[in-house]
């Protein structure tokens, strides 16, 4: 009985000292409970914040992309217009274009192309000379040249008493007129029956003048000085 | 005495399970944020579109750079553009000039030259009392002779191409029909260019028409005179730049 007895007691004798240790680590579990509940609804208010945040940060990378896209389409535009052929290259090119081709007609440059060659030999007046440039002109003669010196519209046929000169720079005998264009065109313009050529034959048997069609001449540039002293553009 | 050993132990087991707390709620955290990360699906799409949305910018900015270094490009190839175009308008006016392509004034002469009025008494050629395109074409050889920088008959200018021809009794310039009195006007040195078409050694067949027949040939020095531009095309079909 006694045994019975002090069986609980003994039980209670055991159970006494860890009860209080037991009961301070329910305790604390509780409260670690306590705290791991609070940090995680803390944490998920953590992650529900961020939701509207995240919108704002969508909405801020989206006004961003709008505004880089205006700014894109706005070089782009920007480029475009550099590259209008109508504001660029083709002007140029067209500048350019125009440029050569004064050039050949103002004989500022050397020029290639079929043509005919004129021998002129015996006695011919200056004027004579001019008479048959003018024919060749007359006929299409784009470029022209009396013995290698290029002719251009201010171009004079002159004599110094001994010798022809072209611009004052004398040109000896035989004379080769020179001129590029239509070779069939040039030479049926002198050759023809009644044409300059037969006329001044006619005027002086000691005269010879030989047309001969060329497929290819050469005429060099016009490089005499030029310039306008007396002249200028109308206002 | 059994009472303080007993307050020791309650603390120490007082620390054990606090420490034990904090390890159980720094697991449950953990294990919070995986759960999180892994059933929050609205996140992961908005986690995404911000992914897209920067993606985008950085692919726009990358484009805006690229136009920026075209664009700069391109304005410094304007720039030399415009010098070039400078140039070449420069350039294209001379030409223009020299081609006779540009409206001129400046000082030169008037040459006024008419049939004769009197008539042609009969067994007399009619021609000596008209004037003919060579007579027109010695006038103007020999003004360019005298230094004249710009000539033009009534309103056509002389051009590297112009020839001075007639068809049948009509004097034809630049492929038109000019009728009398014929006024060659010629911008230069008035004086020079009158000294050489007074020269006695010049025009000698004009002037002995002028003197036998009434031809009509008048010289006028002109402080500032007008030319028209020539206003018909340059044909080059045949000749070529270079050898």
């Amino acid at each position: 009985m006694p045994d019975r007895e002090n069986e609980p007691q003994r039980r209670s004798r055991w159970l006494a000292p860890l009860l209080a240790p037991l009961i301070v680590t329910a305790f604390c579990l509780a409260l670690g409970l306590l705290l791991a509940i609070q940090l995680r609804t803390e944490r998920i208010a953590r992650q529900t914040a961020p939701d509207e945040e995240w919108e704002i940060v969508v909405a801020d990378l989206i006004d961003s992309n709008v505004r880089l896209r205006e700014q894109v389409e706005s070089l782009q535009a920007q480029l475009a217009e550099f590259q209008d052929p109508e504001k660029g290259g083709v002007v140029l090119q067209s500048l350019v274009d125009e440029i050569n081709h004064l050039r050949i007609v103002n004989g500022l440059v050397e020029v290639s192309g079929p043509g005919i060659v004129v021998t002129i030999e015996g006695p011919i007046s200056v004027l004579d000379l001019h008479d048959l440039i003018n024919e060749l002109r007359n006929a299409g003669a784009e470029a022209l040249a009396l013995n290698d010196e290029r002719l251009v519209a201010w171009s004079a046929i002159s004599t110094d008493g001994q010798s022809v000169t072209v611009d004052g720079y004398p040109v000896q005998a035989p004379y080769r007129l020179q001129a590029i264009g239509d070779a069939h065109t040039l030479e049926v313009a002198l050759g023809r029956p009644g044409g300059i050529v037969e006329l001044l034959q006619q005027a002086n048997r000691e005269l010879s003048i030989v047309v001969e069609p060329v497929e290819k001449l050469t005429l060099p540039v016009y490089d005499r000085p030029f310039q306008f002293a007396y002249t200028r553009p109308v206002e | 005495m059994t009472r303080r050993v007993g307050f020791g132990r309650g603390l120490s087991y007082l620390l054990v399970g606090l420490t034990l707390g904090a390890l159980l709620s720094l697991s449950w955290r953990s294990q919070a944020e995986v759960d999180v990360g892994a059933t929050r699906p609205e996140s992961s799409k908005i986690e995404l579109s911000i992914r897209r949305l920067e993606d985008e910018q950085t692919a726009l900015k990358t484009t805006l750079a690229e136009l920026r270094h075209q664009l700069a490009e391109q304005q410094q190839a304007a720039a030399s553009h415009t010098d070039r175009l400078q140039t070449l308008k420069t350039e294209l006016d001379r030409q223009q000039m020299l081609a006779g392509l540009v409206p001129v004034q400046g000082p030169g002469i008037i040459v006024t030259l008419d049939d004769s009025s009197v008539q042609a008494p009969s067994g007399v050629d009619p021609n000596a009392y008209i004037i003919h395109e060579y007579d027109l074409r010695d006038i103007v050889n020999l003004l360019w002779m005298a230094g004249s920088e710009a000539i033009a008959i009534n309103d056509e200018r002389l051009v590297s191409q112009s020839s001075i021809y007639c068809v049948g009794s009509t004097v034809m310039v630049n492929n038109t029909r000019l009728s009398p009195p014929y006024a060659i006007r010629a911008t230069g040195n008035p004086r020079v260019q009158m000294d050489y078409l007074r020269n006695p050694s010049y025009l000698k067949v004009l002037k002995e028409k002028q003197r036998l027949y009434g031809l009509r040939f008048e010289v006028k020095g002109v402080a500032n005179l007008t030319l028209p531009g020539y206003s018909g095309g340059f044909l080059v079909q045949y000749a070529r730049p270079g050898e």
